[in-house]
């Protein structure tokens, strides 16, 4: 490690983790809070990823909890019924993070399959093209009664934790974080400036938005993959559009092009969530209401507030260099 | 001396509208040429051309000896030509040294195995890379605002900054699209002196396209005149600025009663 930033960025992250997990031992953080973390760190894994397609690269996705789905199902009948694997020793463990990637690995597969074609056309084609996705993935999984159909794909095994939620959460914004802050990170976004004077400079724009769009879509698969061995479940309905729309607003609340953003607002918003299901709960009111407060907050946002939360910056600590270094 | 550009009955067409027809040009290595003619005539057609950015309807494109037609623009770029804008598209939300350092691009060989883990070559690259924007921005007289957002520099910097985008592609052809426009006369003068000493000091071969005349009066050595897509003069600026063809186009014709 060459990098003195991220050595400091990865203790703090670490102080973090061992405060949690020393209050939830203590029990001073309950485990219905603990799992909202964890909830809120896999939402990290989906808005960041999701960001790298729509925020970095200008590209607009919508079908990320498709990719999501495939990397729980995917993941989900390996260790479910195929290997029937349950956690206990190391084994199994390594066994689930085997699993994980393989899920990753067909989540981005698929996204090459959508994206290749797609993303050598400018323009709204590729939003188009990945919302039919997103309904064609909830179809065939409905109708495979294999993983279980319309019931959904139950019993998976409760293989994240905490720890392993964390772990994954904090390698996906630094591997991500790495990637933006190289050269193909400035190539995606010369693409999102002006992909006309992008490709006249020499950058190769439909491979770059292709490169982008596949790795968002293997991070989608991985945060599937963790959503579905958490809820110990994997159901149709749990990947639809109403969903993605969710991390979506965590990507434009926090701020397009901005990972800080994405991380704070993948905490605000599924700590408002969960809060919201409380409180209207505690006033007779329906919970379908939190989607009105979250489409109210999205207008507010872009009316007040066009760039989001962090508005294309950065946190100090979240940068790989200092800025004139 | 050798040819660098040859285009061989460049013909291009929108729908109907005949935009370009039957262009040819022999460019010599190291020439300095410019292309004029009223608004419409088609010479940014000619640039979007020889770029890329559209496929000629008929026609070849000869670069260095090697058939370019319809070839992607990236790859165009990779084999030494670069360009300009007439309205100017620098990356907006970029710094300068950013800007810059996309264009390197094309040269990098970075994999993202490097990009992700940032080893040891990713560190040596950048700092290569870093070092290449910066000479360039110091010779654009800019080094002072490489951490400047693009936006906020003023219009006359921009247009600097773009030629250097253009030369950090590592060109052997320069195409500027109406690089004098917008500069008051003092910039003007300014910028052919630049011209002029980068051709010298790149050793590339630069063809424009511009408006203002005493731009092209003063810098090129040979001129082409472009009206509806046709050519209707070629020569050096002393001919073309008498040729009748070309007052009749820019100024109309006089009607004899």
């Amino acid at each position: 490690m060459r990098n003195k930033k991220t050595i400091l960025f990865i203790v703090y992250s670490l102080i973090f983790y061992a405060i949690i997990f020393l209050f939830h031992s203590l029990g001073i953080i309950s485990d219905y809070i603990l799992h909202i973390i964890n909830l809120s760190l896999i939402y990290v894994i989906l808005a960041t990823s999701l960001n790298l397609i729509n925020g970095f690269t200008g590209q607009f996705s919508l079908g990320h909890m498709g990719f999501a789905a495939v990397g729980a199902y995917i993941s989900g009948i390996l260790t479910t019924l195929i290997w029937h694997i349950k956690p206990g020793n190391p084994g199994s463990y390594v066994l689930f993070i085997i699993a994980m990637l393989v899920g990753g690995v067909a989540a981005a597969l698929v996204g090459l399959l959508i994206g290749l074609p797609t993303l050598r056309l400018r323009g709204d084609y590729l939003a188009i093209v990945t919302l039919g996705f997103g309904e064609i993935i909830r179809t065939i999984i409905n109708n495979i009664d294999y993983v279980g159909g319309p019931r959904g794909l139950l019993g998976i095994p409760k293989f994240s934790n905490f720890t392993i939620i964390f772990i994954t959460a904090l390698l996906t914004v630094i591997l991500l974080r790495n990637l933006i802050f190289s050269s193909h990170g400035r190539a995606f976004l010369s693409i999102r400036e002006d992909p006309i004077a992008s490709e006249l400079v020499g950058v190769n724009t439909t491979r770059q938005k292709v490169i982008a769009f596949v790795i968002g879509a293997f991070f989608a698969g991985i945060g599937g993959a963790l959503l579905g061995h958490l809820l110990t479940l994997a159901h149709p309905t749990q990947y639809g559009f109403m969903q993605t729309v969710m991390v979506l607003v965590m990507v434009y609340a926090g701020g397009m092009g901005s990972i800080s953003g994405s991380i704070v607002a993948a905490f605000g918003l599924t700590f408002l969530s969960e809060g919201l299901r409380i409180l209207l709960g505690a006033i007779g009111v329906a919970i379908e209401w939190r989607m009105v407060v979250y489409a109210v907050l999205l207008i507010m946002i872009m009316l007040f507030r066009t760039s989001g939360i962090m508005g294309g910056r950065e946190f100090n600590f979240l940068l790989p260099f200092n800025k004139e270094e | 001396m050798e040819t660098i550009l040859s285009l061989q009955g460049l013909t291009h067409y929108f729908g109907g509208l005949r935009a370009v027809h039957d262009f040819n040009l022999e460019l010599p290595q190291g020439a300095l040429w410019g292309l004029i003619g009223p608004n419409g005539a088609g010479k940014t057609t000619i640039f979007n051309l020889i770029t890329g950015v559209y496929k000629p309807t008929e026609g070849k494109i000869i670069f260095n000896g090697e058939d370019i037609t319809g070839l992607k623009s990236h790859l165009i770029v990779e084999k030494g030509i670069a360009r300009t804008f007439q309205n100017l598209r620098v990356f907006n939300g970029l710094t300068a040294l950013d800007n810059i350092r996309i264009a390197r691009q094309a040269k990098n060989n970075i994999s993202l195995f490097d990009s992700f883990l940032y080893t040891r070559k990713f560190y040596e690259e950048e700092k290569q890379a870093k070092e290449e924007a910066m000479e360039l921005l110091k010779i654009f007289n800019l080094q002072s605002r490489a951490y400047t957002l693009a936006k906020n520099l003023p219009y006359g910097e921009l247009r600097r900054l773009e030629i250097a985008r253009a030369l950090a592609t590592h060109p052997k052809l320069v195409l500027l699209d109406e690089p004098a426009a917008g500069m008051n006369p003092r910039e003007v003068g300014n910028l052919m002196d630049l011209i002029h000493w980068i051709r010298e000091q790149f050793k590339i071969t630069i063809f424009l396209v511009e408006h203002q005349m005493r731009v092209v009066m003063g810098i090129c050595e040979r001129i082409k005149v472009l009206d509806f897509g046709e050519t209707i003069c070629d020569g050096s600026p002393e001919y073309v600025k008498c040729d009748p063809k070309v007052i009749e186009a820019y100024l109309g014709r006089v009607e004899n009663a």
